[in-house]
């Protein structure tokens, strides 16, 4: 970015004076008292003792996702099946390790369109019918996908689609939210992903008199393929 | 209904804003009042069910550590934003900083300049309501362009905002399908599936077309320089996703120390605000799209905006910035519920706007505000963070009487009334005159009833002087013939109490 | 145990059947009620109005004249959260009266509250009959001193007192001090609304314990065409052991 003297905006300095004036002293000091701590005994509502994937599962349909749990070795032709069943055949197809893991690509075979991202944004995926991801990570306790951007992980696929097919391994559940910000402990701002989204059902407004719509901007749509076994 | 004041007005009304002007008009729409009660008391319901069923006897526990967080950050702001801004640097994020609403406009305009930027998706965000930018931008000959569904129907409606989470609560759909009708060409349906797919085509469309996103901020993480975002229909991915250049307008307040307090915060928004367990989407962004990544925008910059927080900041109101924005206090209140948004002159509305706008916008522009409460406490009740709000009402008021901003008259009222209530005497003589002023007055319209001295009384259909606002909306029962003391006086007489003087052992 | 009347201005003036029922009903339970008479006002609405001056000097006079008490017993949540809630954030920086109105503050009850959480009465015992459809309202300070149900509870150990819930039961009636007559557009619209509920519930008595909300409804009522009773549950409670006399 061109750089210019005059840039709109305060000087830093004078931002943070009025700051610290508040504060009541004149600069910037280390908190004596820690941060509170998030004390887990209030807060965590799943632990590893709870029956993780029954307990996704009903979150997961509980905000309207749709859940199929079935073994590794069945897993690809679900996801065909499903497909099928949605009538979708312009693919984004970006699932990643599971994907690979269930040979999807390959059993996927002829009679699909597989949409490529071109590395400039997300203009590809709009005329599409289907995103297929992986997850890096679900929430049990909410029924939540994290899909985090990445090398082989558009932003898009879960976004731009009018149907997202996540594909969710046994292994990726983990228990509650605070066991995904555990798991960052220590990384620092510029080695985590740009994008961190956190999937809690289809996309939904009611907005127009409390009456429940999905699918206004998001995917109306999310099915998850839950493989038991990997 | 009323015909519509303009959306400028609405929410930047003249000043100094008098509630009643308008709140008057409100009572008596009938069709606002349904709306408004609808909505505010199913979520209101829902929040209340939900809690205790998720966080069980901890509910208040889980809110005092909420508040306890927000606090801790608000105590060391300066630490834990300068934390932020070097990391969300490090992350390759821009951090600009606004002291006003005219700054953050002008770096808002600099940084779409600088890009040549023709056309703008915005998700939905109260401090960019705040700051005034969408006319901002226009004015630069930058289609701006509000996605969430509601802030879209509002946009094209020349309507503004009532509700921090919800919009366009005080709108029905028939005003929405009239607007799709004269503004998009649309065909006239009332079907909200139908009119929310007219959105979604003409949205879609746009996002293609944007070359600059804007978005507000729910939390700014301070180890990892991250903003989240939370919303239900996807705009804010969408928004913060297709256009090459990112803009982040976010309040000083929303700072958090470390990604694991999410772990309470975000637990309880979306709980307090729709009684979802998150909302569907919750968007951590740390920097712009890395050289790996496939899609996302290339620049991200932050525009951090005082406009009046650190004035809110003092020790003595710093607890109102723990805000999260949630609404439970809005949904929950029973003015609110009656008056809806607009009543309250400006961006933030309901229980927690007549604290906010005050200190954030001076205390004698908006002197009405804290006064407009009934002090009933739900939203005390309902807020995740534990906002004392009644609290800082009744501050307000003393902060009104300290600087002289109330009326005299009433301000005579009140010194006369404390006076007479300092000696038993005058005390009595008050009470006596009230009750024979009364009866005087319902002996006058023959309303007196027959029946004990106790409890027999007449009703006043109108009174003069302080009573009349009272009249104006319901009847007075005046005082029975005897007081309470009259009886005391018999009872001791049959010798079955004691005097105070004389305790028993 | 000492325990004395804290009666209120609207309470002494406007509903002093509830102040006899509350005695008699005390005293039937075998306890000594006292009545300081030098006793006024709580303050509340000098607080509320932002006059703090004048109202700590309301909370010192309150703090002296129940003193020597062990309990102080108030038919009015209102007035009651005022005592426990604000006296000490009137008095923060005052150390030594912070001891004085902590200490009333912890002795201070509302009746109902005073009943079942201090006495531990269950009606039961006493073979309490009152017939009536009943409703209630919940006042909304009683929020700030905890009470949630305990009203109900004695209600439902009432014989023959048939209890109709009532919709939104804890919105506010919209009486709020002065706010009723600074906002009377609002507060009217509020009691109206309150109103409605009553007329839904089909009950002929509608039991009140603040006599701020008692004013604002049964004014309301009154105003609207509703006709319905308005009696504190200290008075059901007294007429259904029957020490209500004719007179009062």
């Amino acid at each position: 970015m061109p750089h210019h003297d005059t840039q709109p905006g305060e000087p830093r300095q004078a931002f943070f004076s009025r700051i610290h004036q508040a504060l009541g002293r004149s600069t910037t000091a280390a908190p004596t008292e820690p941060a509170p701590a998030v004390d887990e005994k209030l807060v965590r509502l799943a632990s590893a003792d709870d029956d993780l994937v029954a307990l996704f599962a009903r979150r997961a349909r509980e905000v309207g996702m749709f859940v199929e749990l079935v073994t590794a070795s069945a897993a690809a032709a679900q996801v065909k099946q499903l497909l099928d069943a949605r009538g979708a055949k312009r693919l984004v197809c970006q699932p990643g390790q599971a994907g690979d893991a269930i040979g999807l690509r390959a059993a996927l075979g002829e009679g699909y369109v597989f949409i490529e991202p071109d590395g400039q944004g997300l203009e590809p995926y709009y005329d599409t019918d289907a995103g297929i991801s992986d997850v890096h990570a679900a929430l049990a306790e909410t029924g939540t996908l994290i899909c985090c951007s990445g090398r082989s992980h558009p932003r898009g696929t879960s976004l731009v689609p009018p149907y997202h097919l996540a594909l969710v391994r046994r292994s990726d559940i983990l228990p509650d939210m605070i066991d995904y910000w555990a798991r960052l402990k220590g990384i620092p701002g510029r080695d985590l992903p740009s994008s961190q989204a956190f999937i809690t059902g289809p996309s939904k407004t009611a907005d127009i008199e409390g009456i429940l719509i999905t699918g206004v901007h998001g995917p109306g749509r999310v099915d998850i393929v839950l493989i038991d076994d990997l | 209904m009323t015909p519509t004041p303009s959306a400028e007005s609405l929410l930047f009304p003249n000043l100094p804003y008098t509630v009643a002007k308008r709140s008057d008009v409100a009572t008596r729409d009938v069709q606002l009042q349904q709306f408004v009660n609808h909505a505010t008391l199913t979520k209101d319901i829902a929040r209340k069910q939900l809690m205790p069923q998720v966080f069980g006897e901890h509910v208040d526990a889980v809110r005092t550590l909420a508040g306890d967080i927000k606090q801790h950050a608000l105590d060391h702001l300066d630490y834990y934003l300068e934390q932020f801004i070097s990391n969300a640097e490090a992350a390759g994020a821009k951090v600009h900083f606004a002291a006003t609403d005219a700054q953050a406009r002008e770096i808002t305009i600099a940084i779409a300049k600088e890009n040549q930027c023709k056309l703008c998706v915005k998700s939905k965000s109260m401090v960019t309501e705040e700051v005034h930018l969408l006319p901002a931008l226009e004015a630069i000959g930058c289609e701006t362009i509000e996605t969430d569904l509601g802030e879209f129907i509002l946009q094209l409606d020349h309507d503004a905002p009532s509700h921090i989470v919800t919009p366009m609560i005080h709108k029905d759909r028939t005003a929405v399908a009239r607007a799709f009708v004269r503004e998009l060409g649309a065909a006239y349906t009332e079907d909200a599936e139908a009119l929310t797919r007219i959105a979604r085509e003409h949205l879609r469309q746009k996002y293609r077309e944007a070359d600059l996103g804007i978005c507000g901020g729910n939390f700014l993480v301070a180890e990892t320089g991250s903003v989240v975002i939370c919303t239900n229909e996807g705009n804010g991915r969408l928004c913060t996703s297709a256009p090459r250049v990112l803009v982040a307008m976010v309040g000083i307040e929303k700072i958090v120390p470390r990604l694991e307090h999410l772990g309470v915060l975000l637990k309880v928004l979306a709980r307090s605000a729709t009684a979802q367990p998150l909302t569907v989407y919750t968007h951590t962004m740390t920097g712009p799209r890395r050289a790996a990544e496939p899609d996302g925008p290339e620049q991200m910059h932050i525009i951090l905006v005082d406009n009046g927080r650190t004035e809110a900041l003092r020790e003595e109101t710093r607890e109102m910035l723990r805000c999260i924005r949630c609404g439970a206090c809005l949904n929950a209140c029973p003015v609110y519920r009656k008056i809806g948004g607009h009543s309250y002159g400006a961006v933030y509305s309901g229980p927690i706007g007549a604290i906010l706008t005050p200190v954030l916008k001076g205390l004698e522009n908006y002197p009405d505000l804290p006064h407009a409460s009934s002090l009933c406490g739900a939203c005390y009740e309902a807020c995740p963070v534990k906002i004392n709000i009644p609290k800082f009402l009744v501050q307000l008021r003393a902060e009104l009487v300290s600087r002289k901003l109330d009326k005299p008259a009433d301000r005579l009222f009140m010194k006369l009334w404390a006076r007479s209530l300092t000696t038993t005497a005058t005390f009595r003589f008050g009470g006596w005159s009230q009750k024979w002023g009364f009866r005087l007055l319902a002996a006058f319209n023959a309303s007196l009833e027959d029946g004990s001295d106790y409890a027999a009384r007449g009703w006043l259909r109108s009174a003069p002087g302080p009573v009349a606002g009272w009249t104006q909306a319901r009847d007075m029962p005046t005082p029975p013939a005897r007081s309470f003391r009259h009886w005391w006086r018999e009872h001791e007489k049959q010798g079955r109490t004691q005097s105070p003087n004389q305790p028993p052992h | 145990m000492r325990i004395a009347l804290f009666i209120t201005c609207l309470t002494d003036t406007f509903y002093p059947r509830s102040g006899i029922a509350l005695v008699k009903v005390l005293e039937h339970l075998g306890h000594t009620v006292a009545f300081p008479k030098a006793q006024t006002c709580c303050g509340q609405p000098m607080w509320n109005n932002g006059f703090h001056d004048e109202t700590r000097t309301l909370a010192k006079r309150m703090a002296e004249v129940f003193a020597e008490y062990d309990y102080v017993v108030t038919p009015s949540g209102s007035c009651a959260a005022m005592i426990r809630e604000h006296y000490e954030q009137a008095y923060e920086h005052d150390p030594q009266m912070l001891a004085a109105v902590h200490a009333l503050a912890g002795k201070t009850y509302e009746f109902v509250e005073f009943l079942v959480n201090v006495l531990k009465v269950d009606l039961k015992d006493f073979g309490v009959k009152w017939e009536g459809k009943v409703t209630y309202h919940y006042s909304c300070h009683l929020r700030g001193i905890g009470v949630t149900d305990e009203a109900v509870r004695l209600m439902h150990q009432i014989e023959g007192l048939d209890y109709q819930p009532l919709e939104k039961a804890d919105q506010c009636c919209g009486f709020g001090g002065t706010f009723a007559m600074k906002y009377p557009q609002i507060s009217g619209s509020m009691v109206r609304d309150k109103v409605g509920c009553i007329k839904d519930t089909g009950a002929d008595t509608v039991v009140s314990n603040d006599a701020g909300c008692t004013m604002n409804i049964s004014g309301s009522c009154h105003r609207e065409g509703v006709r319905a009773q308005f009696k504190s549950l200290a008075e059901i409670i007294a007429e259904g052991m029957g020490l209500m006399g004719q007179d009062e």
